[in-house]
């Protein structure tokens, strides 16, 4: 009797036993074939897989100085509680989330000083202008949005990021195929050959921003993106004059987690696009270690207009590094169904004529 | 010698309108022999009687000239062509048949000398009668064929024929309505969606693709291991789908459709 040992099967995942005494080792499961020498070398590359490594630093953050504490006001939302943090000599006087009116609360105390900020490079003219464009060429919007809205309430707000740089080494596994086909007089046939292809190397992120408010949904923070880092400068609170500016409230450790699935989707895909020749690759396992993984803290500039229709609050905001403006805009209904049955109508009518036509012609 | 003149004068005016006349009737007669259809029926196979005959050819008289389709048996000892194809297409085309610009019409073609039948499509008849069609008819014409009710199965012929014909030419307004609006629901949905998407534009962003350093990727390591295959079986449709025409063309240079076979 020969040595019996367990393996996995690469194709179902069920237990496959493997009796040394047979030259090839068939799954009792999915009926796959497989060469005893590719079963032991995949089991050793799935093996090799290990854990994610992914730790940030972060030693170079600072308190805000006495000198800026003095200068500075926060002021807090009374319906959303949010915080919002102003020079001395700006007044602020409604929420930039919810549109609330806010109080004044106290001077600036507790919580990280921004190690960068990127002032603003375009006025509120501009973001009102690209409001503007952003309403044109919507049919299902309401008319009545158009008008309702309070353009000058649009403002100027330093939104809190959470700025990640690292190298990642990454061991990735995909699942690559190749497809052959051919036909005899009676049958088609398909031949899918898989492959575990695996890929190692490293790869570096500059600027990885995580929005660090719990008032700006992500998405749309995300969708905002890119800012160019360049135009970073260290802080100074002269540059909050005339603006808003969030404090953080989602701290870095809770923003790691983004970061990092950013930096992994990232890497696979970059190196997925190295897996050449196959008719198709998935991703199927892996690690990443992150080297010299350093988060800092930021504030980046965002014109915001947020405005209620029907009971439901829309925010809309705009890149005030690039101009790149997004925000969800409402459907009328009543419209939508308009369009709808005038199309149907419109569309069946030339599609009737067009087959009387054929007939009669 | 003036009464002369005046009888040469009436002779030659009663002349010129003779010719008139003769070549009035001339263009009539020849006009008529022109547009003259060739019988519906060609028996010369002698597989009909006289009564067989004449009541196939009032049947298909009646389909062929409602419909504007012709619709005709052509029966025969044995062809010279090379193949019974070309002898239905032959006969077909220079023998006048065919009812309109595009010569449309169907032509059944019985050869006794290997037994075969062929069925032959000219203009609009292609586009009616499919592969399959000309295959069907063909199908329920052989047991009357090989049992020698010849009358039953051009009978059966024409009965087919004269479904199919008036299926494809008949205005299906309730058809065409509602595919049109079918055809509008699906265009006004995808309209809809269209526009909707155009108030999105919040979507997060899950890569970090953007944050690339730029040339800071490298490759260290690659291993691309063959695992398993599997083949997948399927049987192949046969060549020609159901409602396919497979056309060509004849000796006179005209598009036929057809098929055949033996009985």
């Amino acid at each position: 009797m020969g040595n019996v040992q367990e393996y996995k099967c690469p194709c179902c995942g069920g237990a496959i036993e493997f009796d040394s005494k047979i030259q090839k080792v068939k799954c009792p499961y999915c009926d796959t074939e497989f060469e005893m020498e590719t079963l032991a070398d995949y089991e050793n590359e799935v093996s090799g897989d290990g854990a994610d490594q992914m730790n940030w630093e972060m030693d170079n953050t600072q308190e805000w100085t006495l000198a800026e504490q003095e200068g500075l006001r926060i002021y807090v939302c009374q319906s959303c509680g949010g915080e919002i943090v102003t020079d001395e000599n700006t007044a602020a006087s409604a929420c930039p989330y919810c549109d609330s009116p806010v109080v004044i609360h106290n001077l600036v105390a507790g919580g990280l000083r921004p190690e960068y900020i990127i002032p603003f490079q375009l006025d509120k003219s501009a973001a009102k202008q690209k409001f503007k464009e952003h309403l044109k060429g919507k049919r299902l919007l309401p008319k009545v949005f158009k008008t309702q809205n309070h353009l000058e309430e649009i403002k100027g707000v330093y939104v809190p990021y959470w700025i990640f740089d690292s190298k990642a080494n990454a061991r990735v596994r995909y699942r690559g195929t190749k497809v052959r086909r051919w036909s005899d007089a009676s049958h088609n046939y398909k031949e899918t050959s898989y492959y575990a292809v695996t890929r190692q190397g490293n790869i570096s992120f500059a600027n990885v921003p995580v929005d660090g408010s719990t008032k700006m949904p992500d998405d749309l923070m995300e969708s905002l993106e890119p800012f160019d880092h360049k135009a970073a400068v260290p802080f100074q609170k002269a540059y909050f004059a005339g603006y808003v500016a969030d404090k953080y409230d989602v701290d870095k450790e809770k923003s790691v987690h983004r970061a990092n699935e950013r930096v992994k989707n990232a890497t696979q895909d970059a190196f997925a696009a190295t897996v050449k020749g196959y008719a198709s690759v998935s991703y199927e396992g892996g690690s990443i270690h992150l080297e010299q993984g350093k988060a800092s803290y930021a504030m980046y500039p965002v014109w915001i207009l947020t405005t209620r229709w029907k009971g439901e609050l829309y925010t809309f905001a705009m890149n005030g590094q690039t101009g790149k403006f997004v925000g969800n805009l409402p459907v009328d209904k009543s419209l939508m169904t308009k369009i709808f049955l005038s199309t149907t109508a419109v569309t069946a009518a030339i599609a009737f004529a067009v087959q009387s036509l054929v007939y009669f012609l | 010698m003036k009464k002369y003149s005046k009888f040469l004068r009436i002779s030659k005016c009663f002349a010129t309108l003779m010719v008139f006349v003769f070549g009035f009737f001339l263009t009539v007669f020849s006009t008529q022999a022109e547009t003259e259809h060739p019988p519906r029926v060609v028996d010369d196979a002698g597989l009909l009687s006289q009564e067989e005959d004449s009541s196939l050819t009032e049947k298909l008289n009646e389909i062929s000239e409602t419909y504007g389709i012709d619709v005709c048996v052509v029966t025969v000892d044995s062809f010279e062509e090379a193949s019974v194809q070309a002898a239905a297409d032959d006969y077909y085309d220079y023998n006048g048949y065919g009812m309109d610009e595009e010569y449309s019409g169907v032509m059944l073609y019985i050869s006794m000398e290997y037994r075969d039948w062929y069925i032959t499509t000219t203009g609009k008849g292609i586009e009616i009668f499919s592969d399959s069609d000309i295959a069907d008819i063909g199908g329920s014409m052989r047991p009357h064929l090989s049992t020698g009710n010849y009358c039953d199965a051009f009978m059966e012929y024409a009965h087919q024929c004269e479904v199919q014909i008036k299926e494809a030419t008949t205005y299906h307004w309730g058809r065409y309505l509602g595919v049109s609006v079918f055809l509008g629901v699906v265009v006004a949905f995808v309209y809809i969606l269209i526009l909707k998407s155009k108030l999105k534009s919040v979507a997060p962003v899950d890569t970090a693709a953007g944050y690339v350093v730029p040339g800071s990727m490298a490759v260290t390591g690659s291993q691309d291991m063959f695992l398993y295959k599997k083949l997948d079986v399927t049987k192949r449709e046969s060549s020609s789908s159901q409602s396919g025409r497979s056309t060509h063309r004849s000796s006179s240079g005209r598009r036929h459709g057809g098929g055949g076979g033996k009985f």
